[in-house]
């Protein structure tokens, strides 16, 4: 599924995509997640790595520069419990531009639409999960719990919560009928496919 | 054996074994990957399997003990339950163990579940028996467990 906004086109990966996701882990700021104990691997074996207990991943590009604003990646699903997980990565020169999270929205409309999948979850360590927050409060996301000093990064403990979004909240939502109201009405432009 | 059996009672209710199928092959496969394992006996008789995995560099583990559901084999378990978490945190470099539990599931960590907090709850997240079961994860960490045992502590003497 490929998803249009008026600031972002959301759509599944391309090779010629990875030099910029690589760019994006390698940076000093993203490089603190447990995704790769042993650093990020170089670019000519990422792909593998990448793609490892990965099912699929989506790319946000920006329409007015064509890069790659950021990227979701769906992992360790479990089709016969009805779940998977999610990663979200955003690129350091538009960090909380809220890219992403209009990505969030695409990759929830595409997984939940076409994954037999009722929950997605997330980890997200404690300095991250801010972005989380308004959708928290808003009941579009669950905070399922927080795991206390779980991880260390830079040699500090870290808290890592477990966010969840549930399949049932998603396609009933008011987030969900705005999001798609925002869509139908790029339909009009020719930018906009499915 | 006892464990391909145990696993074919239990069905999802032992999910890190049975997740990827039920043949002999996989669950034998699933079993080997843990750091480490016992076998619990009631003279002669395997009971119950307790299990440590996932010990890396963050210093955590996770413990599993599973039995059949039988009452009695349930009692018996539980009371061997602390002394196998005390030997889990003796033989690793583990400072907290997670552990992990249906809602159906018998409760099995004995007189150490005080000392557990609850950390994380999945609403419905599998279908056991026919209905969707939570699963709550939670976490013990050794100071905890090693305070328990000073004389104001719950497990004193």
């Amino acid at each position: 599924m490929i998803i249009t906004t008026s600031r972002s086109v959301i759509r599944p990966v391309v090779p010629a995509d990875y030099p910029q996701l690589h760019e994006i882990e390698s940076d000093p700021t993203t490089r603190a997640t447990w995704r790769y104990k042993d650093g990020v691997p170089p670019l000519e074996a990422y792909e593998e790595a990448l793609w490892r207990q990965t099912q699929a991943i989506w790319v946000v590009i920006g329409r007015d520069t064509g890069r790659v604003n950021g990227y979701l990646q769906l992992h360790d699903v479990d089709l016969r419990a009805g779940h998977g997980w999610f990663s979200l990565y955003a690129s350091p020169t538009t960090r909380g531009s809220g890219f992403v999270m209009e990505g969030l929205m695409a990759f929830c409309e595409s997984v939940f639409s076409e994954w037999p999948i009722r929950w997605i979850y997330a980890h997200s360590l404690e300095q991250n999960v801010g972005a989380f927050e308004s959708g928290i409060r808003r009941g579009d996301a669950v905070r399922l719990g927080v795991m206390h000093n779980r991880m260390i990064i830079d040699g500090v403990l870290s808290d890592v919560h477990v966010i969840g979004i549930s399949r049932d909240n998603w396609m009933n939502s008011r987030l969900r009928e705005r999001f798609n109201k925002l869509r139908v009405s790029e339909d009009s432009a020719p930018t906009v496919s499915r | 054996m006892f464990a391909y059996h145990l696993a074919a009672v239990l069905g999802p209710r032992w999910w890190s074994v049975t997740k990827n199928g039920m043949s002999p092959e996989s669950t034998v496969a699933a079993i080997s990957r843990f750091a480490a394992g016992v076998t619990i006996l009631s003279g002669d008789m395997p009971i119950g399997i307790a299990t440590l995995g996932e010990t890396g560099a963050a210093g955590t583990g996770v413990f599993d003990v599973k039995c059949a559901l039988e009452p009695d084999v349930v009692d018996l378990v539980s009371q061997v339950v602390p002394e196998l978490l005390w030997s889990a945190f003796a033989m690793s470099d583990v400072r907290a163990l997670y552990h992990s539990r249906f809602e159906g599931d018998p409760e099995l960590r004995g007189t150490t579940l005080p000392l557990w907090v609850d950390e994380i709850h999945f609403p419905e997240y599998l279908l056991i028996g026919g209905r969707y079961e939570g699963m709550t994860q939670s976490v013990l960490h050794r100071d905890v467990l090693e305070r328990s045992l000073m004389p104001d502590g719950i497990g004193g003497t």
